[in-house]
């Protein structure tokens, strides 16, 4: 248990660790003891000592240095202790949750504050399961029999020496977050830079567990054949995931849902190619990330800031709200988006020649991906499909756009 | 459990999964039970167990009677049952105690004897224990079914359903009668169409505890499973689920206001199919102690046995968005309108799967907050579930899969054998009756309205200032507030009543509804975006009678209907004088008698609950509660507390259905006090006092604007309404209606009797103020302008609240504690750190915080420091605050790195990602990489590689200074390289969502620390709450969706740090 708010002296902390607190914030104080006088003016960027601003020459005016905040912390420490011995206390283990060694002041003269009954703060907590007070278990994280530790030992080569390798595994929805672990394992290794395009190269058959791909970097290249729950590619960190119906499936794919809600939450790389609908919430705050779909719920794309969502069906309500920058194209075959699309923040607009290319692009790789059908319609009748397209174009996101163009 | 400390058992929450399988031509087999559980097995990470692994929160399913197989068990027990339809079944936990136990098995004859029912038999019902954990075996009940046969006359299988609801509320009467709560007896079903198996298990142990799930024999055309999750840690069998009708995985935000209402209304309840004697059997509906779906299932319950469809009871209590739906068919608008006049949404995230023995279906919430997906294959069957793949099916025959859509229903037919869509279901219902034509001929609008007969006139300057001194405005509350609303029809930031601290530490008369602190949605629901997503929200509120809810007559919507809760003082006159022959207002004066001898206040309140029942019974149909008419002798009873005393005493006197109550405030003018006043129950506000000052100060040429008096009065109302707007978010809350009294608020600083008897059921922990104190911070406002030996009258207190704000913190840290601590740090002076922390910490002078209250009790001898561990171990408990890279500049950021690293503690990355050039060491050996990563609801810079690279990952719920609201980072503060750690476009703004999009529900939680687990296997994973009250609970419920570290973060100026973290070791240690 950790507790934060204003704690500024030894006292605090100890009445906080008296209360529960076994570890403990402290923000202010430390930012005091680094240069910040308290000017309250840090919204403005105009901060005089450097701590709060962005402003280059403003920064140059920090003059605090690590020694101090250690000196504050060791002083606070320090005073703990003194107040420790004073109270009888050898470690804060077992000063943890004794809130008897609290009362409440007698001197109090302020007519409202002498009211206050401290009787409920200062109850003394019962422990059913023993003397201690304080975290003395490990919690189970249920990750035992997880399917990724198989995913890790199928990869090894690649995370060894780079060299792609293939797999493929049954799933169902209780095999939850596949793909992060394996991530962690690559980000470990090589960073940010994961491994090269399509070096991990599995497949997945039957219906995964929510999160699939969540975090996934870059280097793996999953399928699914089957569908997914909620949260599929949340926070995509340069994956690439497809989904597609079972080959035995006789559904429609743009009539039917295949993945949940609250896709590509976050996402900020990778190329997610869904062939069939998704659920609410599509790409929601997505930065980067490249997706294709064939319909979507409501509230899609909202938030975003970048990446591009290419969207080959219906959309529901409140399309694009909150939404300040990438690109989303529209294949509005009903005619029904331009009601459906929140329009604050964006502009509708038809495709320019560029966005052309790379919706093509997109069909293509999706096609080659999933097989989509619909997908193959459109390009093989893109001079009449193409009028349907709308493009959701970001009014600030065009604006800075533009003012590359002109700077370049 | 009983409430303890700080804990409470109305803070619980609970969240699950759910789901069903069902047949849609109604073929019975036993295989739809065994997939029903498979389904159950296959969601039970979407349910918790506490410290016990082997004890679950809970888990259950719902069958069709299996009347082959119950005739052959009671055979062999000498009990003959009838045909199917003729005979109840219940299903019952008993206390295991012999006696308790004898007691509610002659209870249970006695009644179905009183009922007319002949009672056929007990049975037990066999259980295998084996692998059943022992919390959940220490509260295990004796669990047995009965029967009962159908009394002669009853016509059909819906009329038995009633008298068996009828008899299952008289044995829980008549145990009450004798047995104080928790009840010893519970009843999980009863009826002759569907059973209930359920218990605290876990998912896999509800197949294996129930020997009779196993056999073969026990089929069913459905199977409706639900898997519970749910924050508290304490064993109960009869919270589990499904109840008697629903399932359901969510949460009812606004379950106080909905009772309350519940309960107003209770008393008008009157059915044609039920007698008054069954009525009264039946009140009180809902019990107390119950968890929010239980009592929604009480209510469906009621609704449904009253001769309403239950799709139809679906969309009465879980509507769609409609109000500004301009899209919506006109049929469709009616029918919800017509609804909202006779009850409010029960809000909040919901997947409702629903189910009355011949039909099943399922709902879900206006926002589309929970998942749920369904396949339907070329067999005629339904699958449907939180999760897709739940229950494993051949692909090839799916012919349908699709989700559950926000505010839609899904019918399953199952006597006519087919599927029944969003649209046929509501089309149908919609034209049940000419609901526009009623509205047409019975809504009030009050724009409609003739001008009212008596002329209007403004309050002259002079008066307005009296008015201002006796209500307590300041001139910052004219200037900082009024002003910045009128002029640019904008709330001024910072102003949220949530900034205010503790009124009871202040010194200056206080504002009653400083006293008031209301809660935030923190991991069990979601706030809300009200800007981006305003298109769920509405403001619409009615004015009038709500009538009876079990019966539908034209005439219930004959009330006033509003855009909005906020009423001009034309407006009110309107409203005042409106006749329409049977529709009349009553003004009522709200004020005390100025003697400031004890008493009074309590008499004024008095009087005026009197008065106003008074006008109820004369048969009024809106009471105004006005404090216009306060003079020298008589001072105004502040708003909230008159509001509130008169809605609970017109709920306790079964009258406050009957009547809308408006107040004419003068003590209303910023949002947090229509926002107090909204929850304790006024229907709708007059805020003259405000709009007089905005008048007074434009005339005056305060206001530097050219604006009009009508822009200036409509951008106020504007404020206002998008304020409150933004309030009812920040807990979840979609609309007024619900809102409307549902009293989510602590009581910071009041008494507990003051609480208990005008603010019934708000929390308040510590105690304070009395009615003669409130009295007298009222008199003294109020004598500072009604006394004439004061001084100059020509000006306003300087400072209110906000004022107060700034000084007390400028107090704590002023340019001495700053320069004394800066000059310790850098000259490493332990002496004058100790000078520093003796400043602060003495509050005896003035006090800052409640830890300022506090001293040191010592139980012990004191000892050498040299037995005391190491400064070097204590500092390794140390963390700096969680600010981002962006709200601080590198330097500074980097520096508390590199210290925090020295010492062994941790720093935090803030919201904003971290460049990973940080995570090079230095050449010295310093690193600047900051140990703690936030994962934030707007997760920039959040990727596999930054979260591999902490020691700890800090998931931050809510933020202390604004809880339950989203940030912004403006497009300019956006440059090179804030865009580049935060992966975006530099020069684009960035909007932080309210809510985390992959946490609705505490379920969710558990799968998102599950994932970050995932991603990095060797951080701990830290969950940051902000403080308020229940936190304790949540904290619980977070430790059992696997947090390694919960942050109790202060709620900035509002609950103090301390008393939170209290609130937790209780919680945790009780388990």
């Amino acid at each position: 248990m950790q507790a934060d708010g204003q704690m500024k002296t030894g006292r605090d902390l100890v009445i906080a660790t008296l209360l529960g607190a076994e570890e403990w914030g402290v923000a202010t104080a430390a930012l005091v003891a680094g240069g910040c006088i308290m000017m309250r003016k840090c919204h403005l960027n105009t901060c005089p000592v450097g701590v709060a601003t962005q402003d280059p020459e403003l920064r140059k005016l920090f003059s605090g240095k690590p020694e101090d905040i250690v000196n504050l912390f060791q002083f606070l420490a320090e005073e703990m202790r003194e107040i420790m011995a004073e109270l009888g206390f050898r470690t804060i283990n077992e000063m943890v949750g004794r809130a008897q060694f609290l009362k409440k002041r007698e001197d109090i003269q302020h007519w409202k504050a002498n009211k206050i009954d401290f009787s409920g703060i200062l109850h003394v907590a019962r422990n059913a399961t023993g003397e201690t007070l304080y975290n003395t278990e490990e919690q189970d994280h249920g990750m035992s029999m997880i399917l990724d530790w198989g995913l890790v030992k199928q990869a090894k080569l690649a995370l060894d020496t780079k060299t792609p390798v293939f797999g493929t595994f049954l799933v169902k929805n209780t095999d939850r977050t596949i793909g992060t672990l394996l991530s962690n394992e690559i980000s470990k290794l090589y960073g940010a830079e994961g491994l090269p395009d399509n070096t991990i190269n599995f497949k997945f058959e039957g219906s995964a567990g929510q999160s699939f791909g969540a975090f996934n970097t870059k280097g793996i290249s999953f399928e699914l054949e089957g569908e997914a729950n909620d949260y599929v590619g949340k926070g995509l960190s340069g994956a690439q995931l497809a989904i597609y119906p079972a080959k035995v499936s006789t559904l429609v794919p743009h009539d039917n849902i295949i993945i949940g809600n609250v896709a590509l939450y976050g996402a900020t790389s990778g190329h997610l190619f869904i062939n069939g609908m998704a659920g609410e919430r599509f790409a929601v705050r997505n930065s980067g990330a490249t997706a294709v779909v064939e319909g979507i719920g409501d509230h899609g794309c909202e938030y975003m800031t970048g990446g591009k969502a290419l969207i080959l069906g219906s959309t529901g309500r409140n399309f694009a709200a909150g939404m300040s920058g990438g690109i989303a194209w529209i294949y509005d075959i009903n005619g029904t988006f331009r009601e459906n699309c929140n329009q604050e923040m964006v502009d509708l607009d038809p495709l320019e020649s560029e966005d052309e290319t790379t919706i093509i692009a997109l069909l293509k790789r999706h096609i080659l991906l999933t097989n989509s059908e619909r997908a193959s319609y459109i390009l093989n009748n893109w001079a009449t499909e193409k009028v349907r397209f709308i493009k959701v174009f970001p009014r600030e996101y065009k604006n800075v756009l533009r003012k590359k163009l002109v700077v370049a | 459990m009983q409430q303890e400390g700080l804990y409470n058992p109305e803070f619980e929450h609970d969240a699950c999964g759910v789901g069903f399988v069902a047949h849609i031509k109604g073929q019975k087999s036993h295989a739809q039970v065994k997939d029903a559980l498979t389904m159950l097995e296959n969601m039970e990470h979407r349910g918790a167990c506490g410290c016990d692994p082997e004890s679950g929160d809970g888990a259950g399913i719902m069958i069709q009677l299996p009347h082959e197989f119950l005739w052959e068990e009671c055979i062999k027990l000498g009990i003959q049952l009838e045909e199917p339809g003729y005979y109840g079944t219940g299903m019952v936990f008993l206390p295991k105690e012999s006696e308790l136990n004898q007691f509610c098995r002659t209870i249970i004859q006695e009644a179905a004897e009183e009922r007319k029912m002949t009672f056929l038999g007990f049975r037990s019902v066999p259980v295998n224990r084996q692998g059943i954990g022992p919390t959940a075996l220490g509260a295990e009940p004796e669990i047995i079914q009965f029967f009962v046969s159908r009394p002669d006359g009853v016509a059909n299988t819906e009329e038995f359903e009633r008298k068996l609801y009828v008899l299952r509320r008289l044995i829980i009467q008549k145990v009450k009668q004798k047995q104080s709560y928790p009840l010893p007896l519970y009843i999980a079903s009863l009826s002759c169409k569907t059973i209930i198996y359920k218990g605290q298990l876990t998912t896999y142990q509800v197949g294996s505890y129930f020997e009779d799930l196993r056999d073969t024999r026990v089929v069913s055309a459905f199977g409706l499973v639900h898997s519970r999750f749910s924050t508290n840690t304490f064993p109960s069998w009869s919270l589990a689920q499904p109840f008697r009708m629903i399932a359901h995985n969510g949460e009812i935000n606004t379950l106080t206001g909905n009772l309350n209402w519940f309960y107003a209304g209770v008393r008008s309840l009157s059915s044609p199919y039920f007698t008054a004697e069954e009525m009264e059997i039946l009140l009180p509906i809902v019990d107390k102690g119950q968890s929010d779906s239980a009592c929604l299932d009480n209510v469906v319950e009621l609704l449904l046995h009253s001769g309403r469809s239950l799709p139809h009871v679906m969309l009465m209590l879980v509507p769609e968005a409609w109000d500004g739906n301009t899209q919506m068919d006109p049929l469709k608008r009616a029918f919800y309108e017509y609804h909202a006049t006779l009850m409010e949404p029960w809000d909040g995230p919901a997947a409702l799967c629903f189910t009355d023995g011949k039909t099943i279906g399922a709902t879900l919430d206006r926002n589309g907050l929970r998942p749920l997906r369904y396949a339907i294959t070329s067999d005629d069957r339904v699958v449907v579930a939180s999760e897709a793949g739940a229950l494993p099916i051949d692909e090839s025959t799916i012919i349908k899969k699709g989700r559950q859509q926000p505010g839609k229903i899904f019918v399953v037919d199952m006597e006519a054998g087919l599927i029944r869509s969003d649209e046929e279901v509501k089309g149908e219902l919609v034209r049940q009756q000419p609901y526009g034509e009623w509205l047409d001929n019975y809504k009030i609008k009050l724009e409609e309205l003739a001008e009212p007969r008596v002329t209007f006139t403004y309050l002259s300057k002079e008066s307005v200032f009296k008015y201002q001194q006796s209500f307590g405005y300041s001139r910052e509350d004219l200037e900082t507030i009024l002003t910045p609303m009128a002029v640019t029809g904008y709330e001024p930031i910072g102003s949220m009543g949530t900034d205010v601290p503790l009124a009871l530490l202040s010194d200056q008369p206080q504002h009653l509804s400083s006293y008031f602190k209301q809660f935030f949605a923190q991991v069990t629901n979601p706030p809300i975006d009200p800007i981006r997503e305003r298109l769920v929200m509405s403001l619409a509120t009615f004015i009038g009678n709500a009538g009876n809810i079990l019966i539908e007559d034209k005439k219930f919507c004959h009330c006033v209907t509003l855009e909005h809760p906020i009423l001009t003082s034309s407006e009110l006159e309107k409203l005042r004088s409106i006749d329409t022959g049977v529709f009349q207002a009553k003004t009522l004066q709200s004020y005390f008698r100025a003697d400031g001898k004890p008493g009074s206040l309590e008499a004024g309140i008095e009087r005026l609950c009197r008065y106003a029942d008074d006008a109820v019974r004369d048969g009024f149909e809106v009471i105004i509660l006005s404090d216009r008419a306060i003079d020298s002798q008589h001072a105004a009873i502040p708003s909230i507390l008159a509001v509130s005393a008169v809605h609970h005493h017109l709920i306790k006197t079964g009258n406050r259905g009957a009547v809308g109550l408006v107040v004419e405030a003068g003590d209303a003018w910023e949002v947090h006090h229509f926002a107090c006043l909204l929850a304790f129950g006024a229907t709708a506000i007059n805020p003259y006092m405000a709009l007089a000052s905005i008048r007074t100060m434009r005339e005056e040429g305060q206001l530097d604007t050219e604006l009009t008096w009508d822009q200036l009065r409509k951008n106020y109302v504007k404020a206002v309404c998008n304020g409150l707007l933004k309030i009812f978010s920040k807990m979840g809350i979609s609309t007024l209606q619900s809102y409307h009294g549902a009293q989510i608020f602590e009581v910071l600083g009041i008494d507990k009797e003051v609480v208990d008897k005008y603010f019934c059921g708000a929390v308040s922990r510590i105690g304070g103020l009395q009615l003669d104190d409130i009295a007298k911070e009222a008199l003294a406002k109020h004598w500072r302008s009604f006394e004439n030996n004061r001084s100059p009258k020509s000006l306003l207190p300087e400072g209110g609240v906000y004022q107060w704000k700034r000084r007390g913190e400028g107090h704590l840290w002023n340019p001495q504690t700053v320069h004394l601590l800066q000059q310790a740090c850098r000259t490493d002076d332990f002496q004058t750190f100790k000078k520093y922390s003796a400043l602060i910490n003495n509050q005896k002078e003035r006090i800052f915080t409640l830890r300022g209250l506090l001293d040191f009790a010592k139980h012990r001898t004191a000892i050498s420091i040299d037995e005391v561990e190491p400064v070097s171990e204590i500092m390794k408990r140390f963390a700096t605050g969680a600010m981002s890279f962006g709200s601080i500049s590198h330097e500074a950021h980097s520096t508390l790195a590199i210290a925090m690293n020295r010492v062994g503690g941790k720093s935090n990355t803030g919201e904003g990602g971290e460049d990973e050039l940080r995570y090079q060491k230095l050449p010295n050996g310093d690193s600047m990489r900051s140990a703690i990563k936030q994962v934030a609801s707007g997760r920039f810079g959040v990727t596999s590689n930054y979260l591999t690279q902490a020691d700890e990952l800090q998931i931050k719920m809510a933020q202390g200074a604004k809880p339950g609201e989203g940030g912004q980072l403006p497009g300019h503060k956006v440059d090179e390289w804030i865009a580049k750690v935060r992966h975006s476009t530099p020069g684009v703004g960035l909007i932080s969502p309210p809510p985390h999009h992959d946490i609705y529900s505490i379920e969710d939680l558990a799968q998102l620390i599950f994932d970050l687990k995932n991603a990095n296997r060797d951080a701990r994973i830290n969950v940051k709450l902000v403080s308020k009250a229940g936190v304790g609970t949540i904290a619980a419920g977070v430790a059992k969706a696997h947090a390694d570290v919960i942050l109790i973060a202060g709620y900035d100026g509002g609950t103090e740090p301390l008393p939170s973290v209290r609130l937790n070791m209780q919680v945790f240690l009780g388990n």
